[in-house]
């Protein structure tokens, strides 16, 4: 696996370098082409890890240095991968799902003239994240860390010339930018810690109990908050929605499968240093459930159809978290890995909505488009079905396998917050896909002439819909069991506290326990969809939709405006900084500037004096020789 | 009578023999067919370095050979050396084909006397003995002073070369008397004898040795661009072809600061109580006079004459914090040299590559070079930034280390004052840049083809950059080569 593991992150870097070279000169489909090659050399490659690494019985990660970047001392870091289990998994879902998004594309970027841009893009986002889930130490996936939030910034700034992007793209990489501030304060304080910053040697030593417990809290809530910016969880989520400025296919790709579950493969990653820190991980699990329920309930009410797609993915996140935090690592990558297929099913079926009636995002107007576009709408439903949770799709197993541990552990009111996030997330998606595909249309048929996608796109959304089905069945059977426990088990498993320790115990499989709580959950979501239906498509009177509104008129004004948290953070944090910076701009224009300006003409004026002083005779250069020497004898016979 | 020859071991001069079979086979060729069409004479020369460059490639890992006497050491440090001389000179060749070529000057004689100065330089880093080391100092600066004056139709050229020809020769005059002076009281000419005598200070004869120091630093000084001694420089720099200037900026420089370095560190060390405060001085007035005079230049060949003396100073900030416990500032002048090569020569070949397109080095030339020629304009823009020092070139870490090397030393404050003369060095390289990428072009370009030309500059470029990734293995080399943990 040594000799070809490098190929899979250099594969999509040199698809980079060609089409931000010379793409300009590439045709359109001709950097495309590039892209999807080099992307479908890193999923066969994938493929081939996983199963070697599947052979392999999981006990050894294959962990080396390719390269020793920097050896200052102490400080030693290289250019290395590590490659287990894990890193496997992460390694198909990033190269599938990466390779889904660049064939879509092709269709949907068709004619933008800064296609050849996107194409590079991709790539470079495709690498950046390979290499983060391959890194073998702490500063490498901190480099890369801030790499794939680069390409995320590039790609939501897009279209850079609509301001909305642009401001968007700035958002986004602020608000990251405090989430990665305490991530680096992290990796200092882990260095300065365990005095060094590759894995192996960090996780082996946090489990021994010679490093203090504060110290380890520290830490792992420092990473944490990296995890918070990257995986839009609450307080920091608010960018996500607005990264929807983006072209879709990249929502699917950065802001749905890949680079926003990177904050819950950090966690999973540095599950040895949160097992020893139990308080973090009551935060994430707290974090978690809270996040699961505001994206959730704010998605009930929102119109445009990404933004619905975006709160889901910031609740669905917060899943995976609330999961990480009572230690079903496992179930929270299960979670990642099934959520990765359907969420991007989910985008890229809107983004053949959006293809199809040319560009309109406002679901008010939209309606009966199924009869326009049947493949997008059948495709669609089905990742619908998956992420509301009914069996036997993907999203069933993973989601009920959460909640399930939730109850078994004893949280009950996680469990029973967890569950109210799910009924919640069946009504928004049933209400998105009424409101889009069923009744009748409500756009001018005149004016718009939907029309269904081309193959390049409906071939993407089919393959997405068969994984979203399929993978809970092959992965997730019997729950808490499944071959996905089996398989990520080793990575998991050399701690003892709480957790998946406990799980072993209990076991999984079909108890009359975890049976009562599978259809507890189906349930609960078919309820959700029912309820989505009688109001949308039924549209019974004494449920209208507008009515209830009005009747729940504070609560509805709530929800739709996000609980206020732009304009909270808008009048706590952005306005007083941009106060503070006009004061500095002020001050750094008068004194500063003044005091710089008077050392520069200064020099100026020093410069020119000296300029004089080369004559340009050479019996002056050479006297200047005598005196530069006699004045060193001086100094050396008089000081 | 029998006569007896000092045991001679030639695996110690393999390149340089390829080097000289190279310039006399050149010679020989010139007689044969004086006027050879395409770049025979170049691809030859570049053959003898390239060879030159495997054979010190094979010496890097050996055990030191000592030779001749005891007056020629290939070891690490040599090797170093060699290696940052050969590229400086393989460089040289790719740059100045094409001006050659363009001007109609005679490409054998050039190459000829550039392989004599390459060989001049060897010597003078391979020296163990002060009269060898003075006879590789010879050796180089006599084919230099003859590129100076290379562009014999252009009255700059012959001004610069006479003006370096008459203070080199009082220079070299200065450093054989310190030379002298140093044999007359240890009675050696050997390093590591003078290096026993001095291990106590000198004792007696102690004011005797300092005064042979001094000239020796004074000697040596011209050659490096030091301030004061510095005055040939910028008109030298200015009035030499282009391409020679890259050349002797970074070749001529690098072999001048490893005699120096080799001398004070290897027949001084007992002394470098003494030498460092010296240096200390020289270098402050150094980096403060070349950096500050460079602002108010408007032609760019110039002003990356000052910058020369400017790293000069930097360099010599490095050396000055030399210690015989502490070692590292060596390995730090000897890391600068190495990455100087690329960042310099790029600047100065894109300067060279612009004047064969009919531009000139003034800024009023450099206007708008963005629009005309974007390439150009990139990597000028990433050398100067290197020169500046820039982080994502490799220039970022010549300051680092040697910043570290004056930390270390307890020389902190002297670090910080570099760190600030570097900033204000970045006066007027982003001015530069800014003219280029902000201006309207004021003055048309021709375009002639100029192969070898853009080979050359892409390896600089491609060393600029990617040396800031890779750079470990310069840096371990180098601390090996000054004796840090060995």
């Amino acid at each position: 696996m040594e000799d070809y593991i490098w190929v899979i992150p250099l594969a999509p870097l040199v698809a980079f370098l060609i089409n931000f070279l010379f793409g300009k000169r590439l045709s359109g489909n001709g950097t495309a082409i590039i892209g999807i090659i080099s992307v479908l050399i890193s999923l066969v490659l994938s493929i081939l890890v996983f199963t070697q690494v599947l052979g392999a019985g999981g006990e050894e990660a294959l962990n080396f240095d390719l390269y020793e970047w920097i050896a200052s001392g102490d400080f030693r870091v290289g250019i290395g991968f590590y490659v287990d289990r894990l890193a496997a998994i992460m390694l198909l879902v990033v190269t599938s799902v990466s390779l889904l998004v660049h064939i879509y594309s092709i269709g949907y970027m068709h004619g933008d003239p800064g296609q050849y841009r996107f194409f590079a893009y991709l790539p470079l986002f495709t690498f950046s994240m390979l290499m983060l889930v391959l890194s073998n130490n702490f500063l490498e996936l901190y480099v890369f860390w801030e790499a794939v939030g680069l390409c995320s910034y590039l790609l939501i700034g897009f279209w850079y010339y609509k301001k909305s992007a642009s401001d968007a793209a700035m958002k986004a990489f602020i608000v990251n930018r405090v989430g990665d501030f305490g991530f680096g304060l992290g990796v200092i304080l882990l260095f300065l810690t365990f005095g060094t910053l590759a894995y192996e040697p960090i996780f082996e030593r946090a489990g021994e109990g010679e490093i203090a417990g504060s110290a380890l809290t520290l830490i792992t809530l420092l990473l944490f908050t990296g995890s918070m910016g990257k995986s839009a969880q609450w307080p920091l989520h608010t960018w996500l929605p607005d990264a929807m400025e983006g072209p879709t296919p990249v929502s699917a790709l950065i802001h749905a499968a890949t680079m926003v579950t990177a904050g819950v493969y950090l966690v999973a990653r540095a599950n040895p240093l949160y097992d020893a820190a139990p308080g973090t991980l009551t935060v994430v699990a707290v974090i978690g459930v809270v996040t699961a329920l505001i994206g959730a309930t704010i998605g009930l009410v929102q119109n445009d159809i990404k933004r619905v797609m975006a709160y889901s993915t910031i609740s669905q996140l917060g899943f995976m978290f609330f999961a990480l935090g009572i230690g079903a690592y496992v179930s929270a990558i299960f979670h990642l890995f099934t959520h990765a297929f359907f969420k991007a099913l989910l985008f890229l079926g809107a983004g053949s909505v959006m293809h199809g009636v040319g560009g309109e995002t406002d679901m008010r107007r939209m309606g009966g488009l199924r009869k326009y576009m049947p493949q997008t709408f059948w495709t669609l439903t089905i990742g619908s079905l998956a992420l509301a949770g009914v069996p036997p799709l993907a999203g069933f197993w993973s989601k009920d396998e959460i909640l399930g541990l939730a109850f078994v552990e004893g949280h009950y009111v996680i469990w029973a917050l967890g569950t109210l996030a799910s009924f919640f997330t069946a009504f928004y998606i049933t209400r998105l896909i009424a409101l889009t595909f069923l009744g009748e249309p409500r756009f001018d048929t005149h004016q718009i002439h939907p029309h269904e996608s081309p193959a390049t796109m409906t071939v993407p959304l089919w393959i997405l819909a068969i994984l979203s089905i399929v993978t809970g069945l092959a992965l997730g059977i019997p729950p808490e069991a499944g071959p996905i426990h089996s398989f990520l088990e080793p990575v998991f498993a050399h701690h003892e506290v709480g957790g998946v320790a406990g799980e072993a115990q209990h076991a999984g499989g079909f108890t009359p326990m975890t049976i009562a709580l599978m259809l507890t959950a189906t349930a609960v979501s078919l309820l959700g969809i029912a309820l989505a239906y009688l109001m949308y498509v039924r549209r019974l009177p004494a449920l209208d939709p507008q009515v209830l509104a009005g009747r729940f008129a504070g609560v509805y004004k709530m929800l739709y405006n996000k609980y206020y948290f732009d304009e909270i953070y808008n009048a706590l944090i952005v306005r007083p900084s941009r106060a503070l910076g006009d004061g500095l701009w002020r001050f750094d224009a008068r004194v500063v500037d003044g005091a710089v300006n008077g050392v520069a003409e200064g020099v100026s004026d020093t410069s020119g004096a000296l300029r004089r002083a080369q004559t340009g005779f050479v019996g002056n250069y050479a006297l200047a020789i005598g005196v530069g020497l006699v004045g060193l004898l001086a100094a050396i016979a008089f000081l | 009578m029998q006569v007896k020859f000092p045991d001679v071991n030639l695996l110690a001069l393999w390149p340089v023999i390829a080097l000289v079979v190279t310039a006399l086979v050149l010679l020989v060729v010139v007689v044969v067919r004086p006027r050879l069409e395409g770049a025979f004479y170049a691809l030859l020369t570049l053959a003898g370095l390239a060879v030159a460059l495997v054979l010190t490639l094979i010496q890097a890992g050996s055990t030191p050979i000592s030779t001749f006497a005891g007056t020629w050491r290939t070891d690490d440090f040599a090797v170093f050396f060699t290696l940052v001389i050969l590229a400086a000179s393989i460089l040289a060749v790719f740059l100045s084909e094409d001006w050659l070529r363009l001007h109609n000057v005679g490409q054998p004689e050039f190459y000829t006397v550039l392989l004599c100065g390459t060989v001049g330089m060897i010597t003078s880093v391979s020296a163990t003995d002060v009269m060898t080391l003075f006879l590789g100092i010879e050796l180089m600066s006599v084919p230099t002073y003859l590129l100076t004056g290379f562009a014999k139709h252009e009255r700059t050229s012959n001004e610069g070369a006479m003006k370096y020809f008459l203070l080199g020769a009082f220079s070299s005059a200065i450093l054989l008397y310190g030379l002298v002076w140093a044999f007359g009281v240890t009675g050696s000419t050997n390093m590591d004898a003078i290096a026993r005598f001095v291990a106590n200070g000198g004792g007696e004869s102690r004011p005797a040795i300092l005064l042979a120091l001094l000239l020796i630093i004074t000697g040596l000084g011209f050659k490096v661009a030091a301030v004061p001694f510095h005055m040939w420089t910028p008109d030298a720099y200015q009035g030499a072809p282009t391409v020679v200037t890259a050349f002797m900026s970074v070749a001529g420089k690098a072999a001048a600061f490893g005699a120096l370095v080799r001398l004070l560190t290897q027949a001084f060390p007992g002394l470098s109580g003494d030498w460092g405060p010296v240096l200390v001085v020289l270098s402050v007035i150094t980096m403060l006079l070349g950096n500050i005079v460079a602002i108010v230049q408007n032609d760019v060949k110039r002003m990356l004459a000052y910058s020369a003396i400017g790293h000069t100073g930097f360099m010599l900030v490095g050396l000055s914090t030399w210690s015989p416990s502490n070692r590292f500032g060596a390995a730090s002048v000897l890391f600068y040299a190495f990455m100087y090569v690329f960042m310099n020569m790029g600047a100065f070949g894109i300067l060279a590559w612009l004047e064969n397109h009919g531009g000139g080095t003034t800024l009023d030339h450099l206007d708008g070079l963005w629009s005309k020629a974007p390439a150009a304009a990139t990597s000028l823009a990433v050398f100067l930034l290197g020169l500046m020092g820039f982080p994502l070139t490799a220039g970022l870490w010549t300051k680092v280390f040697v910043f570290q090397a004056t930390a270390q030393a307890g020389y902190t404050w002297l670090g910080v004052l570099m760190l600030l003369i570097s900033a204000v060095a970045a006066v007027f390289y982003l001015r530069v840049v800014v003219r280029m990428f902000m201006f309207e072009p004021k003055l048309a370009i021709a375009s002639p083809s100029q192969p070898l030309m853009v080979i050359g500059l892409a390896v600089a470029l491609i060393g600029t950059v990617g040396l800031f990734v890779l750079f470990t293995p310069v840096l371990e080399f180098a601390e090996r080569a000054v004796g840090i943990g060995a």
